[in-house]
């Protein structure tokens, strides 16, 4: 069965024009065969006598198959329309030669930083778990840890014996630390607690504005504008930003915001992002994101647990819709937001569907009164209608 | 052209093409046929075979060898109200009508602020593994699913090869259907109970545990016989065809790899620039955090493609290569 | 132009032989692809070898050729009458034309009517033209073998000429 064109995988032999014992020359037309172009005429390219017929009319079959045999002139049976003989083909080269990998670009790495390669999935699990990622063995690709060294390591850390070697902040004594100061500021601290309701109509519209054909990695929260507005009202109402200890008031070297964390296990922690008035909203949101990393692979400075002036804690779109905090000690406030709801609000006389959301003050009484905490909550508020300002 | 109830309807791929075509010209005065040869020749590929006889030369129109005026006639068509359906031979012969389909056909409906709408339909026959060689064995389905304005479809299977066609021309923009050229002769079976799909969504083909392996067209044979072979080493892949390469059902992607935490693109087109690139990018814009291993890609070998039958295979995705890719992901060598 | 050249007995055969060459080394490749060992698409000219020769001829440095380019100096558009005898291509079912059609055209074709041309001006004799056919299925029969003989490029060799590394001299 002769190939006839590219796409032609069979054929059916429809009527054979010659009968075994015909003489044929090359050019004869034999055969004619139906293909899914219709019927082709089948030339033979030899001379003879046609001995054997091997497919019959009205059968299909592959092409390169035998369809009837030529005594040529030498006298030695040939097959009429050789087969396809296969050429001597290479083997498909092994699979390790041709698997186009691009070799990963090292970037430049800082010497005191050596990176170990962590798929994202396991440092979310090893986050989860509690564990040191500096003690697990990877067998991912190029030697990286992934989620099933993870697991391996958690299942076999009860077995080992030998102690962990520092990496940053070890989370259990950090959550026995807040513990101590919760129950101290409780004890100590005479909290008094203010509340705001703020229309965040001006300020989500700006934020989707800013937001809009940005890449995720440029987008900003809401939080970031609640954390900057907390900050910059801070300036002109410094008695709520600083320490109190020993009877004795210290106003912040500046406004460093301790920006409150929860931790997967349970637990807050809240440290501080320097200068948090100074800096802009899309710097405020890499900060962020940087220190909820950090915290919860345990990596964060002491330093930053010790320095804020002021906490602000922000529930996010899952938390209640008011929240009133415990103050830090030796910090002076602890400014909450709850959560952003859609309510019906008055506006010009009308009512209408607005975003709001609920501004909380928590403040140390020996220090300042609900004056000042309502300039404050007030100052806020204000700045929250001017986003384009923050 | 409805099955009979309770029996599956064996046919190839390129009877499943004329079906649908068959159904769309019995259904709507306004849809008719334009591409070269499948008049009276029937079609380079035998789809269109005896339409012509069936509809006649009003519907059935062979036209001159000349892509950009017939895709021209074909836009101008549609714009006056007609449903008309191309046939350009080869997506090869494609880049003759690149300014009519990019500048017009895609484009009309923006510029002209919405008052004109092009529902025209293309069909093209894609890809290689016919020893046709450079010129003629091009994947540029993932090129054009870089163009806002167009839909790309793809269709891999018997029924999708029998029922996008008919998705495609309520579509009230310019779709554009490639065909595997490997995929003509294949046989399969419709189910009795479907007629009609959709042409929007991805479908999981084989689901899995281990490893997502994200294909369309003329390589999702190969993947799953990839995924096959790796069933037998105790891998557990699972085979995703995209179906439409615009819009992306990222949605079906980012769902199988947040799942398996691995993928493997396969993709026949040029990796640089490619729907493989488009794709792996996405992921890693949108769910970086799920990967548990880093993405890799199979793709055609970044040449022309040659004519030697040896070569031309070592150009292609193959199976081997797939389960390879896939298998280092899961089992680190 | 319709300025006769003199044509001698050598520059004939040399004509004829080239059309005989060209039809017979189609004539296999048409065995070949049937057999497979030609892959891909396969389009035939059998019927036209005197448009290709004529023109080859015309781009030669030749003598006849010179008087036509003293005359000539613009581009020139050749509109050339054919008729092919096979189909477009190996898989066609030729269904535009009759087989009596081109039954016809065969006996008009360029071989014979130049061979039976020669003949009859006495330039050439019968067993001049089947030495020639032996010579040219003996030059295919070496081509042939030398393509079975080959060795197939290494999948190594892939990307050679992808790009060039300088203009070729």
């Amino acid at each position: 069965m002769p190939a006839l064109g590219a796409d032609m995988e069979a054929g059916t032999l429809v009527e054979w024009l010659v009968k075994p014992g015909a003489r044929i020359k090359s050019g004869d037309i034999i055969a004619v065969v139906e293909t899914q172009k219709g019927a082709i005429e089948v030339e033979v390219f030899q001379e003879g006598i046609v001995s054997d017929i091997l497919v019959a009319e009205g059968e299909r079959v592959p092409v390169g198959t035998v369809l009837a045999h030529i005594d040529s002139a030498a006298g030695a049976p040939a097959p009429a329309v050789a087969g396809p003989t296969e050429p001597v083909v290479a083997p498909l080269p092994s699979a390790a030669q041709v698997i186009q990998k691009v070799p990963p670009t090292k970037p430049t790495v800082a010497p005191e930083v050596a990176r170990a390669k962590i798929t994202p999935a396991a440092r979310r699990r090893a986050a989860t778990l509690g564990l040191d990622l500096a003690r697990v063995k990877g067998t991912g690709v190029e030697g990286s840890i992934r989620c099933a060294d993870v697991e391996a390591a958690a299942s076999g850390r009860t077995a080992a014996a030998a102690p962990s070697p520092r990496r940053g902040l070890d989370l259990s004594e950090v959550r026995k630390a807040i513990a101590a100061a919760m129950s101290r500021s409780k004890r100590e601290i005479p909290h008094y607690y203010l509340t705001e309701t703020v229309d965040l109509h001006s300020a989500m519209r700006w934020v989707e504005r800013f937001n809009a054909g940005k890449s995720p990695v440029e987008r900003i929260l809401p939080a970031v504008l609640f954390l900057k507005a907390a900050a910059l009202a801070l300036r002109d109402l410094s008695q709520l930003n600083g320490t109190y200890e020993d009877g004795v008031f210290t106003p912040g070297s500046g406004v460093h915001v301790g920006w409150a964390i929860a931790l997967r296990g349970g637990g807050l922690i809240a440290p501080a992002i320097r200068d948090t008035d100074k800096k802009s909203l899309a710097e405020l949101m890499v900060a962020m994101r940087d220190l909820v990393e950090r915290a919860r692979r345990g990596g964060l400075r002491s330093s930053e647990l010790a320095s804020p002036t002021i906490t602000v804690t922000s529930v996010g779109d899952r938390g209640s819709e008011t929240v009133t905090g415990v103050i830090y000690p030796p910090q002076l406030a602890i400014v909450g937001f709850g959560r952003i709801v859609l309510r019906p609000w008055a506006v010009e006389g009308r009512i209408e569907s607005r975003p709001l959301v609920t501004v909380s003050l928590a403040a140390d009484h020996r220090v300042t009164d609900g004056h000042i905490g309502g300039l404050y909550l007030a100052a806020i508020a204000r700045l929250l209608q001017e986003p384009e300002k923050l | 052209m409805n099955a009979p109830q309770g029996s599956a309807l064996r046919m190839t791929y390129r009877e499943a093409c004329k079906q649908a075509l068959r159904q769309a010209l019995l259904a709507d005065p306004h849809v008719f046929l334009m591409g070269e040869d499948i008049g009276r020749y029937g079609g380079c590929y035998a789809v269109t075979k005896g339409l012509l006889e069936e509809f006649g030369e009003e519907r059935i129109r062979d036209t001159p060898l000349s892509e950009s005026a017939f895709v021209g006639a074909g836009i101008g068509a549609a714009m006056a109200g007609m449903r008309p359906i191309v046939e350009i031979m080869t997506v090869n012969f494609s880049l003759v009508a690149l300014d009519q389909i990019v500048n017009n056909a895609a484009t009309i409906p923006y510029m002209s602020g919405g008052q004109f709408a092009i529902p025209l339909v293309i069909r093209m026959a894609t890809g290689g593994g016919r020893r046709v060689a450079a010129q003629h064995s091009h994947s540029f389905e993932g090129w054009y699913a870089h163009i806002p304005g167009l839909r790309i479809l793809t269709p891999a299977t018997i029924e999708d090869a029998r029922f996008m066609l008919i998705g495609a021309l309520q579509d009230p923009n310019p779709v554009l259907i490639f065909e595997h050229v490997m995929l003509y002769n294949m046989e399969g079976d419709l189910r009795p109970e479907v007629n009609e799909v959709d042409i929007g969504l991805a479908k999981v083909r084989r689901a899995g545990r281990d490893v997502s392996l994200v294909t369309y067209g003329g390589s999702l044979f190969k993947t799953l016989q990839a995924a096959d072979m790796l069933a037998t080493e105790g891998i557990d892949a699972e085979v995703v065809d995209l179906r439409v390469l615009r819009p992306l059902d990222t949605k079906a992607i980012f769902e199988s790899v947040s799942r398996t935490r691995r993928c493997v693109i396969v993709d026949e087109g040029w990796r640089s620039g490619s729907i493989s690139a488009e794709i792996g990018m996405r992921i890693a814009e949108e769910i970086f955090f799920e990967l548990d291993a880093p993405l890799r890609r199979v793709c055609g070998r970044e040449v022309p493609m040659p004519y030697a039958p040896h070569l031309e295979d070592a150009c292609l995705p193959q199976a081997e290569i797939i389960a390879a890719t896939a298998r280092e992901l899961v089992r680190p060598s | 132009m319709t300025q006769k050249v003199n044509l001698d007995h050598a520059h004939m055969r040399h004509l004829l032989k080239a059309m005989i060459r060209i039809r017979r080394f189609e004539a296999k490749c048409v065995e070949l692809y049937q057999a497979r060992k030609i892959l891909g698409f396969l389009y035939l000219y059998d019927g036209e070898e005197a448009v290709s020769v004529g023109v080859m001829e015309a781009l030669s440095p030749d003598a006849i050729v010179a008087t036509y380019r003293e005359h000539g100096q613009a581009l020139a558009f050749l509109e050339c009458q054919t008729y092919r005898f096979s189909a477009h291509s190996m898989f066609d079912p030729q269904l535009y034309r009759s087989k009596e059609e081109v039954e016809a055209w065969r006996k008009k074709g360029p071989i014979v009517r130049f061979q039976t041309c020669l003949g009859a001006s006495r330039l050439i004799k019968p067993e001049e033209v089947s030495a020639m056919e032996t010579e040219v299925d003996a030059e295919i029969a070496a081509a042939v073998a030398f393509a079975e003989a080959g060795v197939l490029e290494a999948v190594s060799e892939v990307e050679r000429f992808v790009t060039m590394e300088e203009v070729p001299a």
